[in-house]
C-alpha cells in the first residue's frame, strides 16, 4: 500500500473521529436544553470528588469502585 | 513508565486534544469569547496553587500531586483545564471504568473567585459527553458532590444520584 493510501485513510479516520465528537457535543447540548439547565447559576466553590481520599491511597480508591 | 503505557498516554492525549478542539470551536460558535480548553498543564497546576488563598475555596487539594499521581495510574483518563483569558477557572479529571462503559468524573474543582457568569461545569459536560462517545461509554458518573447545593445543580442538569456509593449518574 502507498504512503498516499495510508494517509488518506488515516485523514478519512480522523475526519470521521471528529463529525462524531460534534455529533456527541450537539446530543448533549439538546440533553441539557431539554432539562432547562442552559442558564442556570452554579454554586459557588464548586468542586466533587474526594482527592485525599485518592491520594491517601490509591489502590484503596479504586477497590472502593461500586461502579461496575 | 512501560511501553504499552507510553502508547496508551500518547494515543489517548491525541483523543482528549481532538475533543478538547472541538469544545473549543464551539465556545468560538457560541461567542464565549475568551473561554478555552486545554489539557492539564504546569502553567494550570501552578495557577491553581493561587485558590488556595482564597476564602471562597470549598476544598484544600494539591492538585499538582493529585494530576500527577491519577496521569501516572490511567493513561485512558479524561482531563481539562479551562480557562477565561489568562484565568484558570476549572480543572477536572475522570476517568472510564475497566469495562470502558462508563465515564467518571472523579475530581472537579471551579476557581473559588471566577465570575459568576462563567460556567465550568456546563463545557465540562460536553466534553465528557465527546469522550465518551470516543471511548464508547454509554453513561457518565459525577463522584462525590461536595455539598447539597452541588448535588442538586447537577440534578437539574438530569443526573439522578446514588446515596450509597455518592455519585450521580446520566445515561447517554
Amino acid at each position: 500500500m502507498s504512503n498516499d493510501k495510508v494517509k488518506s485513510l488515516a485523514e478519512k479516520r480522523n475526519e470521521k473521529q471528529t463529525e462524531t465528537i460534534q455529533d456527541a457535543i450537539k446530543r448533549a447540548k439538546q440533553l441539557i436544553r431539554n432539562n432547562d439547565a442552559e442558564n442556570l447559576e452554579e454554586p459557588e466553590g464548586l468542586a466533587s470528588g474526594d482527592m485525599k481520599k485518592f491520594l491517601n491511597n490509591p489502590d484503596e480508591y479504586e477497590k472502593d469502585d461500586k461502579d461496575e | 513508565m512501560l511501553a504499552t503505557h507510553k502508547e496508551a498516554e500518547e494515543r489517548y492525549t491525541i483523543l482528549r486534544k481532538a475533543v478538547l478542539d472541538e469544545i473549543n470551536k464551539e465556545f468560538s460558535l457560541t461567542n464565549q469569547a475568551g473561554m478555552s480548553a486545554r489539557l492539564i498543564d504546569q502553567m494550570a497546576l501552578s495557577q491553581s496553587k493561587l485558590w488556595s488563598q482564597s476564602p471562597n475555596r470549598q476544598v484544600d487539594w494539591d492538585w499538582r500531586e493529585g494530576y500527577s499521581a491519577f496521569k501516572f495510574r490511567y493513561p485512558k483518563r479524561f482531563e481539562m483545564a479551562l480557562w477565561h483569558d489568562e484565568m484558570l477557572v476549572s480543572l477536572s479529571l475522570g476517568r472510564p471504568t475497566y469495562n470502558g462503559s462508563r465515564l467518571r468524573l472523579d475530581f472537579i474543582e471551579g476557581n473559588p473567585d471566577k465570575p459568576k457568569d462563567i460556567k465550568v461545569f456546563e463545557p465540562t459536560v460536553l466534553a465528557m459527553v465527546a469522550y465518551a462517545q470516543v471511548l464508547g461509554a454509554t453513561e457518565l458518573r459525577v463522584m462525590h458532590p461536595i455539598n447539597q447545593d452541588v448535588k442538586k445543580y447537577y440534578e437539574r442538569f438530569g443526573f439522578s444520584y446514588v446515596s450509597k456509593a455518592d455519585y450521580l449518574y446520566i445515561t447517554l
